[in-house]
């Protein structure tokens, strides 16, 4: 699911992550 | 055989993959929504204007579906940074789709509500909006939602009430006597009734405001398109189709060929932190606040580039 996820261009966020608002500016970004 | 309990949270694999494997039967049950409605203001609309919107928000929806709440509601930006959801890569998917050009302030992950990838305290808004009932544990997502908002941050928390649909259930409950309805599961899950002790367990201030709604039909097919986007109805059999479609027909002729559901009460809540200047406050500070000093809500995804 993950690496389908990836190639559909939308990441999996997993509570394994804790973004704080400067990782959500870069998710963002990355998004863009 | 799917069932109601399949859908209101005990079933993900039926939910990422059947149920919200793409947007047809969402928009099936939108489409009775959008065209039945009697509601002054629209729904997405309405939501919106129940929270103070700060300036440059950041928000994260949980279960953004095809981000309607954001293509409906109103029209681009003021700086807000959202971060949009969903259990299922289908919707999450289309609502990267939708995001189109306004791309720029928005990100969109696959993410479980009962276990978001933030931070604590980080977020001003979290939007839940009629999807809480279809998690394994609503109070674990509530927890959730409520650790990842900041202090004086809203939640923005819909569901339905046990009234909700009544009479289009009653038809539903008549072809298959044997199955439990659906919306009795998704209002025992986490609806009005059952949802506002969990509110109160994580959030210093709850408030429920009822949308005042409901529905005129007119069309036959649009509302055996809504009962049959989800379970039962969703896998019936032809012999069960037939019988319900009979039901819906008659109706309408008893109903002289405009049907009346009930779609109120259809509560949202949205609810603070606990902080100083409200956890005195019998009811929700929102409602405290002078109207002219909202901040006007704006969408960062432009209505054009949304997909229906």
């Amino acid at each position: 699911l993950i690496a389908q996820a990836r190639a559909m261009g939308v990441p999996t966020l997993t509570a394994d992550r804790a973004f704080e608002p400067r990782d959500v500016e870069l998710l963002i970004n990355e998004s863009a | 055989v799917t069932t109601r309990r399949d859908f209101a949270g005990g079933n993900q694999a039926y939910l990422r993959h059947v149920q919200y494997a793409d947007a047809s039967k969402l928009a099936a049950r939108s489409r009775l929504h959008l065209e039945a409605s009697t509601a002054e203001v629209p729904w997405y609309a309405w939501l919106a204007g129940q929270v103070e919107w700060p300036a440059r928000a950041l928000v994260v929806e949980a279960g953004c579906g095809r981000v309607w709440f954001w293509t409906d509601a109103a029209a681009p930006a003021a700086g807000a940074r959202v971060v949009l959801t969903d259990q299922s890569l289908g919707m999450a998917a289309g609502a990267r789709a939708n995001a189109g050009e306004r791309r720029s302030s928005v990100a969109v992950g696959v993410a479980d509500v009962q276990a978001l990838p933030f931070a604590d305290g980080i977020t001003d808004v979290v939007v839940a909006n009629h999807m809480l009932y279809h998690a394994p544990s609503p109070e674990h997502g509530v927890a959730e939602l409520a650790r990842v908002l900041r202090r004086q941050g809203t939640a923005l928390i819909s569901t339905n009430g046990a009234a909700h649909m009544r009479e289009l259930t009653a038809m539903v409950r008549a072809v298959f006597p044997d199955h439990d309805d659906t919306m009795s599961f998704v209002v025992s899950t986490f609806g009005r009734e059952t949802g506002e002790p969990m509110l109160r367990r994580h959030f210093a201030d709850v408030e429920w405001r009822p949308y005042p709604d409901h529905l005129v039909c007119h069309d036959a097919e649009v509302v055996l398109g809504y009962l049959t986007s989800f379970p039962p109805a969703e896998e019936a059999s032809a012999a069960e189709l037939g019988e319900l479609r009979s039901r819906v027909d008659a109706a309408f002729v008893a109903a002289g060929g405009v049907l009346r559901v009930t779609r109120t009460p259809a509560p949202s809540s949205p609810g603070r932190r606990a902080g100083s200047a409200v956890t005195a406050a019998p009811n929700c500070v929102l409602g405290l606040v002078p109207r002219t000093t909202r901040s006007r809500f704006v969408s960062p995804i432009s209505r054009s580039t949304a997909d229906r």
